[in-house]
């Protein structure tokens, strides 16, 4: 299977042993080569050592990012529940972190109870009387923490081990209801709405401020006083309706004899058509011509139809000697053209009898003139 | 059939066997190396010089475009879902748990473990591993260890010089497209940073490094005698090894997270 077969082998100890063989073949690299060759335990003592130091830097100074010397000071605290409590969660001082939760863990009577450090440089700030409070977010996202509020107690700071209580329960309520809490002014919530409401007001009074300003730019656009593009059009607006006033009263006194005339055509019109002797009351007379014209047993209309009749055949035979025409054109052009070339012909012959060489000196040259008409037969495909 | 599918289970076990018997063989003569002052030492210096030194500047490049992509990504996309810190997390897990480790074995793979196989191959052909054995030389401790123990801590050290490259060397480059205060950027790496992940990344590297190094040099011996073995035996340490290297990440990655 192999061409090696693995028994052991006694390896003899070679303290001075030349590898002449290697040496020999990376002779053959070149200057480089034999750099390398020359310096190979300095180049990857140094690769080994850089490396090494890379990796001791990196630890050290992951070491003081993440505190792994520093002395950390450890507390307990007690809540109802521990949604939203999570191990390593930060512990906030307005804003700034300066612990975190080691463990939580349910206790026998059904409350969570939480290991937390502080750090070192914060934790002259755990005085007596300091309470801890779990604020969430109102829509879930971000926003909360485990904040701590210090005691107003100036005394030494908690030692390490100590218990904080919390503002789930009563001791820690106690605490802030006996003023002896430093709470930050926006930990309290009303304190945060009263202050939050200021804020809102002054927005409102410039939104009211910025309401005016619009209303009376608008006024002045609407009275034309003011700049702007809509200034501009009321300023417009205005000389055209005095140029439309002018122009109505013009209108109006050519619209008086307009009207007059109207009126008089009107009354003609109406004594025309209710007037006894009137054109309408004639025509409308059973006894009138119009009447025995119509009333004359289909004789007016038997007629008529008669001359439509023959008019019609006449059409019809116009129709027919159009075509016939339009048929023949194109030989009447044909027959044209001959009749043309035959006149020249006998314009020449006429013109070589007069210039007879026994009369004249004899028959001229002819210039061959293209002809500018064309027949259709001349025409090419 | 059952002749075809015993001679085939038959010759499964044998290997098996004979691959502890190597195995079992380079621990023991590794474990006794230290304990020796001999050429081998010579042979590991070079061992790593090839493999480590030089293959230092291709994994050097890499890890500094693979860093700058990720941060360039990141930046730009991440704060977008207000995620922005994100960037150290994914740069730390891509960088140092699973890429570098992973990129830099395949390197040593692509440089190393071919070159080791067909040295042994072509050594074998040449008898000179019977030459060795003559003289007293055991092949093991001569060709093999070295170049196990050379392979294995290049792949280790390469390992940490892709994790500065990517995660330090990698800022540097992104400065030139979207700058980052580097005090902000260090510290949240370092914060960041886990022991866990430098210790993975170091164990997988390890492993690899042995994994590489044995499949190459079993294989560089698996030559019977005829040259045209040895590009066959090349391709298959690549392709052992590849396979090998990516279940023993997997099981990495799942054990480090349990």
């Amino acid at each position: 299977m192999t061409g090696v077969s693995w028994t052991c082998f006694p390896v003899p100890r070679m303290t001075h042993f030349h590898d002449w063989k290697i040496q020999v073949n990376y002779e053959a690299g070149g200057k480089d080569m034999k750099f390398k060759m020359r310096f190979a335990d300095q180049i990857v003592g140094a690769f080994v050592f850089l490396a090494i130091l890379a990796l001791a830097g990196i630890l050290i100074l992951m070491g003081f990012n993440q505190r792994w010397f520093a002395k950390d000071y450890h507390y307990t605290s007690r809540f109802q529940t521990a949604s939203g409590l999570n191990t390593g969660m930060a512990i906030r001082l307005k804003g700034f972190q300066i612990g975190a939760v080691d463990s939580i863990s349910l206790l026998e009577d059904n409350t969570v109870n939480i290991q937390f450090h502080i750090y070192d440089t914060y934790w002259e700030k755990v005085r007596p009387h300091s309470v801890l409070d779990l604020v969430t977010s109102p829509i879930g996202i971000g926003g909360g923490g485990l904040i701590l509020y210090p005691g107003k107690n100036r005394g030494e700071p908690l030692p390490d081990g100590s218990y904080i209580p919390s503002l789930d329960f009563k001791e820690g309520l106690q605490l802030v209801e006996d003023g002896l809490v430093e709470m930050s002014e926006k930990g309290d919530k009303i304190t945060g709405i009263i202050d939050s409401v200021g804020p809102l007001l002054e927005k409102v009074d410039q939104a009211v401020l910025s309401i005016n300003g619009l209303v009376d730019e608008v006024r002045g656009s609407l009275s034309g006083t003011g700049s702007g593009v809509t200034a501009d059009i009321m300023r417009d607006v205005r000389t055209m309706t005095g140029e439309l006033n002018v122009m109505l009263a013009n209108t109006s006194e050519n619209l008086e004899v307009v009207l007059t005339d109207t009126q008089a055509t009107i009354g003609n019109f109406k004594s025309l058509t209710e007037e006894p002797e009137g054109l309408i009351t004639t025509l409308l007379n059973p006894q009138g011509s119009i009447r025995k014209i119509l009333d004359d047993d289909d004789e007016l209309y038997n007629s008529l139809n008669n001359a439509l009749t023959e008019v019609n055949k006449t059409l019809a035979n116009l129709q027919e000697i159009t075509v016939y025409l339009s048929n023949t054109t194109p030989q009447i052009a044909g027959l044209l053209e001959e009749s043309r070339d035959t006149l020249d012909k006998g314009k020449e012959v006429l013109e070589g009898v007069s210039n007879n060489p026994l009369i004249r000196g004899g028959i001229p040259e002819v210039k061959e003139q293209p002809a500018t008409f064309q027949s259709y037969r001349d025409e090419e495909f | 059939m059952f002749t075809f599918l015993g001679r085939w289970l038959r010759q499964k076990i044998k290997t098996f066997f004979y691959v502890c018997g190597f195995l079992s063989q380079v621990m023991k003569e590794t474990v006794r190396f230290f304990g020796k002052k001999q050429a081998g030492y010579k042979v590991m210096t070079m061992q790593i010089l090839f493999t480590g030194v030089e293959a230092l500047s291709v994994v050097a490049l890499l890890a500094l475009a693979l860093g700058a992509v990720i941060i360039i990504q990141g930046v730009s996309l991440l704060p977008q879902f207000g995620q922005g810190s994100l960037i150290y997390n994914i740069l730390i897990i891509v960088i140092t748990r699973e890429l570098g480790p992973l990129l830099t074995a395949f390197i040593i793979i692509a440089r190393s473990g071919t070159a080791i196989s067909t040295e042994l191959g072509n050594m074998v052909v040449s008898h000179e591993i019977e030459a060795y054995i003559s003289v007293g030389i055991h092949p093991i401790s001569y060709l093999v260890v070295p170049r196990f123990l050379g392979v294995t801590f290049s792949l280790l050290l390469l390992t940490v010089y892709f994790n500065m490259a990517g995660l330090i060397g990698s800022y540097f480059i992104t400065q030139l497209f979207s700058p980052i205060p580097l005090r902000e950027y260090f510290t949240n790496l370092l914060y960041h940073l886990r022991t866990v992940d430098i210790v993975s990344s170091l164990i997988k590297s390890f492993v690899f490094g042995i994994i590489i190094s044995a499949v190459a040099t079993f294989n560089g011996f698996r030559v019977e005698g005829s040259t045209t073995e040895i590009p066959q035996v090349a391709i298959r340490a690549v392709g052992q090894s590849l396979v090998y290297i990516i279940f023993a990440d997997a099981i990495i990655t799942m054990i480090s997270y349990l």
